[in-house]
């Protein structure tokens, strides 16, 4: 059972629905008991940085997060799903992040934001390249950069997908990217 | 670098994509749910939904379309048509649009795109503007081409991008419905101007012209509707001539 983290903010739905279309079962999860009855977590992202994190620590689902990642259960961040494993971000100063993986988000400097588009994602450890839809104007800085598994390069380079020990986070949209996008949440969602 | 967006756009009517070859006349082109899972099987990079009579029972009509079709089809979809407010909007995101587009409101009202803007996201607001040319400038008109506004289309967007649009769809009145090509200046002229993406429609009958949108027009992104609908081109091919132009097309 995957628990799409429902915090006021996100495309729960869409998510939900990709969840569905592969017959990967899913419950919204938006209370500290809801993560009993779950083996993966989701963490769903369209928003802003600093009221995600407001709506987390109001909702008291925080301390429910650090357990479960100390646990070494599954979590995968969406966009800013991802963005809230950081410490900070250039979106919301104030707001201190998760703080999962050393680093900030930034905001990019260069071209046209929001980044809203297709992009040729590049893996780091193989030759893959995938399509990915991507929508945000920041992007992560994490200071380990073994924990980058794929780059994206707009007008900038930057971290397209990142993984560390039980965490994964991507940049893009799977939910929204055709099927590449659904074989990335498949292979999430079916390993164990 | 990112690629450039082929962007279906299904006229909806009574629950049925039209194409409307006058106001009053109006073919129907097909089942939207059909021809929505044909262009995502193609190749689509999204897909745009217009509802072009915007009651209130068209509304809910669209919105169960878009319900159905963000169950099956995983790539953004756009609704359009006669939103006027935050609630509209909140309703459509709610039931599987990831985006918004507003046209008229966003002239009459402004300030409903910086609201929009900052309870959404930018991301998910794109500001629809029909363009006439007057003299040497472009002013835009509203209702479907019929009221002209006479603002000044340039400022005008500029304006909109302060407020927080996140993307610009541009259709050429003049050029509209003429297959002779886009208005490559007004293309130009919009994509100096501003920086947020801007989404060409109007003119284009050939892939020559779509690759000029691009190339000359700087544009991020096409909106199709006949060229598809009445099978002139494919997306297939309209990707394998952009490719071949050197324009980055996702395949």
């Amino acid at each position: 059972m995957i628990g799409i983290l429902d915090y006021g903010a996100g495309n729960l739905f869409s998510v939900a629905n990709a969840l569905n279309y592969l017959g990967l079962q899913n419950m919204l999860t938006s209370k500290e008991q809801h993560f009993e009855k779950i083996s993966k977590l989701l963490i769903p992202g369209v928003g802003a940085f600093g009221p995600a994190m407001q709506h987390l620590q109001r909702s008291a689902l925080i301390e429910a997060i650090y357990r479960w990642v100390r646990q070494g259960n599954p979590i995968l961040g969406i966009c800013l799903g991802m963005q809230l494993f950081m410490e900070s971000s250039e979106e919301s100063p104030e707001s201190k992040g998760l703080g999962l993986i050393q680093g900030c988000c930034k905001k990019f400097e260069r071209g046209k934001t929001p980044n809203i588009g297709w992009l040729q994602v590049s893996y780091t450890e193989n030759s893959t390249k995938t399509w990915f839809y991507f929508v945000h104007s920041y992007y992560l800085a994490p200071k380990d950069t073994a924990s980058i598994k794929a780059l994206a390069c707009n007008n900038e380079v930057f971290p397209a997908i990142l993984s560390y020990e039980n965490i994964l986070g991507a940049q893009f949209h799977p939910e929204k990217s055709g099927a590449d996008g659904l074989n990335f949440l498949k292979t999430w969602g079916e390993t164990s | 670098m990112k690629s450039i967006r082929i962007i279906p756009c299904l006229d909806i009517c009574q629950g049925k994509v039209v194409k409307g070859v006058e106001f009053t006349k109006l073919r129907i082109m097909g089942d939207p749910i059909a021809m929505a899972e044909k262009y995502y099987h193609d190749g689509a990079d999204e897909l745009t939904f217009l509802d072009i009579t915007a009651t209130v029972e068209s509304r809910s009509t669209i919105i169960d379309l878009v319900k159905e079709i963000s169950t099956r089809i995983f790539i953004p979809l756009t609704v359009g048509g006669g939103i006027k407010s935050c609630d509209e909007i909140k309703t459509l995101l709610r039931n599987g649009a990831d985006k918004v587009s507003i046209g008229s409101s966003a002239v009459l009202n402004p300030q409903l795109i910086s609201q929009s803007a900052s309870i959404f996201g930018s991301q998910c607001i794109v500001v629809s503007l029909d363009a006439k040319k007057m003299g040497e400038a472009w002013q835009v008109y509203i209702h479907g081409g019929r009221i002209n506004t006479h603002l000044d289309l340039l400022s005008f967007a500029q304006t909109m991008e302060k407020q927080g649009a996140g993307e610009l769809l541009i259709n050429s009145i003049d050029q509209d419905g003429k297959k002779s090509g886009y208005d490559l200046d007004l293309l130009q002229a919009l994509s100096s101007k501003v920086q947020i993406p801007i989404i060409a429609s109007g003119g284009a009958g050939s892939l020559e012209h779509l690759a000029q949108g691009v190339l000359a027009g700087k544009a991020d992104a096409l909106l199709l509707a006949s060229l598809l609908h009445e099978k002139t081109m494919s997306i297939q091919e309209i990707k394998t001539y952009l490719n071949e132009q050197g324009v980055m097309v996702r395949c």
